[in-house]
């Protein structure tokens, strides 16, 4: 059965930063390697540990979304990767739920309709400026296009 | 007999299907000042979300976004 996942993980960037972008590679190809295809990643970045994990108070998170056949084990295969890997802090997979999915659309619908609105609201100082600019550049314009025709 | 007004599920007046445990600031009104999950008589919510919104800020715990305990009050 072809399912829907998301893994979320915590890298520690304490002794080199770039540490987070040679776990989140090695997982990306594990996924990948396993026949899994990856449908969305995002890195939250650096952030605060709200308690301390393994000594250390900052961690870069990084999510990755994922569809793969159940079959094929990946989030068991993800798991030992996560275990054997020292720079991982905490990890995460799980299945997305529908009413997640129908959530996110819902939040997409309501931000589209609030870029709307503020779109709609700008628009009348976004005309004004079109109509300022022409005016200057109309004086420019033929001297501009005199150059190109004496060239 | 003090009446107490009725409380209502927030998450039902918002329409919310389901509750978000990326988004800590809003599990953090449903903990008490040591951390632990508010019960449903007095958070208001219904079973369906108050189960859920358990589920959120247990996740949220785990990848250490929200705290297991603390002490200091907000």
């Amino acid at each position: 059965m072809e399912r829907l996942y998301n893994t979320i993980f915590i890298v520690d960037i304490s002794q080199n930063p770039d540490e987070s972008e040679t776990v989140t590679s090695r997982i990306q190809q594990l996924i990948e390697d396993y026949g899994g295809i990856i449908k969305k990643m995002n890195r939250w970045g650096k952030r605060r540990l709200t308690y301390p994990i393994m000594k250390k108070s900052h961690g870069f998170y990084v999510e990755i979304e994922f569809t793969a056949n159940s079959r094929l084990n990946i989030p068991t295969t993800l798991e030992g990767e996560y275990r054997i890997n020292d720079r991982v802090l905490r990890h995460m997979t799980y299945i997305v739920d529908k009413k997640e999915l129908i959530q996110r659309e819902k939040n997409a619908g309501k931000i589209k309709r609030a870029e709307a609105i503020t779109n709609a609201a700008r628009s009348p100082v976004v005309e004004s400026r079109e109509n300022i600019q022409p005016a200057s550049e109309l004086p420019i314009d033929p001297e501009k296009d005199n150059q190109s025709v004496k060239e | 007999m003090l009446q107490r007004k009725k409380r209502t599920c927030r998450f039902c007046e918002a329409g919310d299907l389901f509750i978000d445990f990326r988004d800590e600031k809003r599990l953090v009104r449903f903990l008490s000042e040591q951390g632990k999950i508010v019960p449903r008589r007095t958070s208001g919510n219904c079973n369906q979300h108050q189960r859920q919104l358990a589920q959120a800020i247990k996740r949220a715990r785990h990848l250490a976004l929200i705290p297991y305990v603390s002490d200091i009050p907000r």
